[in-house]
């Protein structure tokens, strides 16, 4: 499991999670991923293409961190590519109806950037 | 001819771990790898890992059990029909944990709504193609059934059934479904009531009936409507609501292979659940002729409907059971709560007057908790031989947890008037045993003094308790206090005090607030003034005497006997 963010432009993030977002997966990135997401400074774009597994406990962190963003005024765009298994995640668990999801990297980032 | 079941090479494979996050990849790992050996499809397998992940987790965050508590996994693959099934199962020691009937989440319609929680049994039944649970020998049995071949293999598999399009027109009742019927196209062998009836018959008899699509959120079935036909489920989940708003109410996911309106059919009663579809769905439908003329009369169907009935009667009597064992649990808790609040009460001094043998002080409590148990506390006790020491307060909240802090609070405040016989000391120093380690974030309000018996001096601290009232013989007026914060709350908190000299005849009447926020039908509350002006005469009775007045005083106003609040007094009459 592994966890990187870039700057693309003033006020956008881009959070990349690559690997298994399970309990143990979690459970490595969670404290870098709430400090990443909490210093950002408006919109966060977080890549999920390379995430090959995503238990509840990984959506719970997403959802976490997504309030938390949007307490602060800014919002969180989930990117998940092709990925199937992470699209089926996240609509069987009503997720991409809460937090913008888009397939397509562009639309993400217009999004972020709206 | 077809292979029996669990031939060659389909033997069960088991292994055993510990409900420990660490394990979990162990298990996920060996799951893959028999994925992987029995050529299962990586859909499949992904199901099964995302399943295994969450009843694991779940065990290992929530059942709480011991380490060394084993957990049994068992995978194995079986046919059915054409069709190969991987069937994983899960058996654990923890508590009963039925997740097929646990209560499908709603999904949260905006992010200030998500809570994050119970997502782990909503992937797990979304997850599975047939999710089996029982409890037995006090372990729990988890079985997540995937259909091992990818459904891009599936449904290139050839059509089985003729069309015929003359019966594509539906009745009235589906008329806004029918742009979107299809035709059913695989066998329908692994449909529990087909169970060993032959392709051909069955083709015979429903080879034309309707498949309907449904996409999540359609209502099959309206509780309370007359329903003319027989469903089974063919893709998909669909949840049965007993309650008619459909909102609240016990609800019941229902798996492929599950028959929907069969009892209707049969006694041509009302539906008694509305059957809305939980995903996207597909749905055989069978008229009530079809059902009786074509269908019943296939060799084994009639036995097959009766075994599927008897397991839903099995299922209803195990949730009544259940449902009784709770009703058993509840009265026992009621009971446990009776002596807490028994326990409670014996807590504070209750004998009228406190001190029945002081010839120079009359000291009377009153209390009352809205519910079984309250957060509402006062002591009074002396520290030494003329030095009388007084207390009345209010944690937050209500309940048991308040009941608790209310305890803990009273046994400090016991210790440390001893070593602190000055009020805002005692304060500063009760708030900080409180503050440590106080994360439960509930605080408490808090009226101290310590009364002078021979020279009448009172000395006295607030923390955010509403202001005694001082009675002269003929009038109340409300004391000065001291601004204070709540105690619990913040640390390193400095408290001032105050002082004042009763004479002879003087009353300090103290109160928790449930006393001046019960309300009168029309929402206005017996305030501070209304005290005051109930106070407002010579108090000739005795203390115990003023305060029942004072609790039938606030009964005739609020119109009832029964507290929104709990009610606490103390009154302290200097002789």
């Amino acid at each position: 499991m592994s966890i990187e963010f870039v700057d693309v432009q003033d006020g956008f993030r881009q959070i990349t999670l690559t690997g298994r977002l399970d309990i143990a997966g979690t459970d490595t990135i969670a404290t870098q991923f709430s400090a990443m997401a909490a210093s950002a400074k408006r919109s966060v774009v977080l890549d999920l293409s390379a995430v090959t597994f995503l238990a509840s406990i990984g959506i719970r962190s997403i959802i976490s961190n997504a309030k938390a963003l949007q307490m602060r005024g800014g919002k969180m765009i989930l990117l998940t590519g092709v990925n199937e298994s992470v699209q089926k995640a996240l609509q069987s668990t009503g997720i991409d109806t809460l937090i913008p999801t888009f397939t397509e990297a562009g639309e993400a980032k217009r999004a972020a950037l709206e | 001819m077809n292979p029996p079941e669990k031939a060659v090479g389909l033997a069960p494979e088991v292994l055993a771990v510990h409900a420990r996050t660490e394990e979990i990849l162990t298990a996920s790992q060996w799951v893959a790898d028999w994925c992987e050996r029995h050529a299962v499809s990586a859909e499949a397998a992904h199901k099964l890992d995302v399943c295994l992940n969450e009843a694991l987790a779940n065990l290992a965050t929530h059942a709480a059990l011991p380490p060394d508590a084993q957990v049994n996994l068992l995978i194995e693959s079986a046919n059915d029909g054409d069709r190969r099934w991987a069937h994983l199962q899960i058996d654990d020691p923890g508590p009963p944990f039925d997740p097929v009937a646990f209560s499908a989440r709603q999904q949260p319609s905006n992010l200030d709504d998500a809570r994050p929680g119970g997502l782990g049994v909503l992937m797990m039944q979304n997850y599975a193609d047939k999710l089996d649970y029982h409890y037995q020998n006090q372990r729990n049995f988890l079985k997540f059934s995937v259909q091992a071949d990818s459904s891009a293999a599936r449904d290139g598999a050839p059509v089985a059934f003729r069309r015929r399009d003359e019966r594509l027109e539906g009745s009235s009742h589906e008329s806004s479904r029918t742009a979107r019927v299809e035709r059913r196209k695989a066998p329908l062998n692994w449909v529990p009531l087909f169970r060993d009836v032959s392709e051909d018959n069955l083709l015979q008899a429903i080879g034309d009936c309707l498949v309907l699509p449904l996409s999540a959120g359609d209502e099959l079935l309206h509780a309370g409507e007359v329903n003319h036909s027989v469903f089974v489920l063919l893709s998909g989940q669909l949840t049965a609501r007993l309650a008619q708003d459909g909102a609240t109410g016990a609800c019941i996911i229902l798996h492929p292979g599950e028959c929907i309106g069969e009892m209707s059919a049969i006694d041509g009663k009302r539906v008694s659940a509305s059957v809305v579809a939980h995903s996207d769905c597909r749905v055989l439908k069978l008229t009530q002729d079809d059902f009786w003329q074509r269908v019943m009369i296939l060799p084994g169907v009639a036995r097959n409907l009766l075994v599927s009935l008897t397991e839903r009667m099995r299922r209803t009597n195990d949730m009544a059971l259940q449902s009784l064992r709770e009703q058993l649990e509840l009265a026992h808790l009621r009971k446990e709560l009776t002596v807490a609040h028994d326990l409670q009460i014996s807590m504070v001094p209750l004998q009228r007057p406190i001190f029945p043998h002081r010839e120079d002080v009359e000291v009377c409590g009153f209390m009352e908790p809205a519910s079984k148990v309250g957060g509402d506390f006062f002591d009074a006790f002396f520290v030494e031989e003329d030095r009388l020491f007084i207390c009345i307060g209010d944690v937050s909240g209500h309940g048991i947890a308040a009941a608790i802090l209310m305890a803990r609070i009273i046994g400090l405040v016991r210790i440390v008037a001893l070593d602190f016989p000055e009020p805002d000391k005692l304060l500063a120093v009760l708030n900080d045993r409180l503050c440590e380690g106080n994360d439960t974030e509930m605080y408490a309000t808090l009226f101290c003094a310590f009364l002078d018996m021979t020279s009448g001096r009172l000395h006295y601290a607030n923390a955010g308790h509403c202001p005694p009232l001082l009675h002269d013989g003929l009038q109340a007026v409300r004391l000065d206090i001291p601004r204070g914060p709540l105690v619990g709350a913040f640390p390193a908190v400095r408290f001032g005090s105050m002082e004042i000299q009763l004479r002879p005849g003087d009353t300090l009447f103290c109160y928790t607030d449930g006393l001046t926020e019960a309300e009168d039908p029309a929402g206005n509350a017996f305030d501070e003034t209304r005290c005051i002006a109930h106070l407002a005469r010579p108090l000739d009775g005795s203390l115990a005497v003023l305060l029942t007045q004072f609790r039938e005083a606030v009964a005739t106003f609020s119109g009832s006997q029964d507290l929104t609040d709990d009610c606490t007094m103390l009154a302290v009459r200097r002789l």
